[in-house]
């Protein structure tokens, strides 16, 4: 299982790392939506993409309705991972085509619970 | 626990509304002081302090200054004194397992000028705000462990990226409580300085100070209720 994660914190990137890494995921950074563009070019095949939404140069709901518009990443889940907590801007977001979306601060619990919801972890018995 | 040795009373004035010390925690009570824009320092003069988790770091705490034009809030500046209360205290505790106690909050015209390092970030409305978040680096550090973890080795650009997290997630939450009100905002990216940050001249802040057990650090914000 491979994962990008976009955040123009190098911290955010680092703990969503950590707990990817624990979960046996493999893990692709990019610090900015146009980053994540490049990265992605790189590395097309990648499962999940956790995506901060105010960024500089591309922000995440850009690079949202950027990626959802190409068919090659039809099957990819994308996460909103953002400081944008009000119901309005989460809309945006799942109809841009973030598949979740999680606010910040978040806790691993939260994380983890959001990607067993897609099916990108077996779920706890 | 941060054990406070010294409360030094600037004005004598003041000592008559400068409360308590108990137990470990200190409050003091300036209501009235800033209520009457008495021209009043008071410095709390951190002697000694010891940290729970990390009985071995002497820190360097900022002392804590109420500068003599400290302006009372007034009604729409306790809107925002209660909602960035408020986000300070959740994106903290959820962050760092830390536990701000707001300390005495009052305005301001041109920013508190305190600590060394600054985390600023534009609050998009007509006209613009900004929320400055003021914390010495000793406290970042302490912090920024407990939010990354023991491994982490701590540099000055993860500090930085850090401070400009906890900026990010304070300004995040205090939008959504300001929702439906004259002063919400847009969010922006932060950026960090490591000296004082220019800003606009006449500008108003709430400056909001902040004890944790690892120390002081101010966020401070310039919001009006003009127009988003």
């Amino acid at each position: 299982m491979r994962a990008l994660v976009i955040d123009d914190s190098r911290a955010v990137r680092m703990i969503i790392r950590k707990i990817l890494q624990e979960l046996g995921m493999e893990v692709v950074e990019a610090g900015n939506g146009r980053e994540g563009v490049a990265r992605l070019r790189e590395n097309p095949n990648v499962d999940v993409m956790l995506v901060d939404w105010n960024m500089p140069e591309m922000n995440g709901l850009e690079f949202i309705q950027s990626i959802r518009s190409l068919r090659a990443f039809d099957r990819s889940k994308i996460v909103m991972v953002t400081t944008e907590t009000e119901v309005s801007q989460m809309l945006k977001a799942l109809e841009a085509g973030a598949d979740e979306y999680v606010m910040k601060p978040f806790t691993r619990d939260v994380l983890i619970a959001k990607l067993r919801m897609l099916d990108l972890l077996e779920t706890e018995e | 626990m941060i054990r406070i040795r010294d409360l030094v009373v600037a004005d004598s004035a003041a000592i008559g509304h400068a409360s308590y010390i108990r137990g470990a925690k200190t409050t003091f009570r300036l209501g009235g002081l800033l209520s009457t824009g008495r021209a009043t320092a008071i410095r709390l003069l951190f002697n000694s302090c010891d940290v729970n988790s990390r009985p071995s770091a002497k820190r360097d705490i900022m002392a804590f200054e109420i500068p003599r034009e400290a302006l009372p809030l007034t009604t729409t500046s306790s809107e925002l004194v209660e909602a960035f209360t408020q986000a300070t205290r959740i994106a903290l505790e959820e962050l760092t397992r830390s536990w701000p106690m707001p300390l005495p909050a009052f305005c301001l015209v041109g920013a508190w000028r305190g600590g060394d390092l600054f985390a600023s970030l534009k609050l998009d409305k007509q006209p613009p705000g900004e929320l400055l978040l003021v914390i010495p680096t000793a406290v970042l550090e302490e912090l920024a462990r407990r939010y990354l973890g023991e491994e982490e080795p701590a540099t000055p650009e993860l500090l930085d990226d850090v401070a400009g997290e906890f900026a990010n997630v304070i300004a995040g939450q205090a939008k959504t409580m300001l929702q439906g009100t004259p002063y919400h905002y847009t969010i922006s990216t932060p950026k960090v300085y490591r000296s004082y940050p220019q800003i606009a001249a006449g500008r108003t802040y709430v400056v909001l100070p902040f004890e944790v057990d690892a120390g002081i650090f101010v966020v401070q914000v310039a919001l009006s209720d003009g127009p988003q």
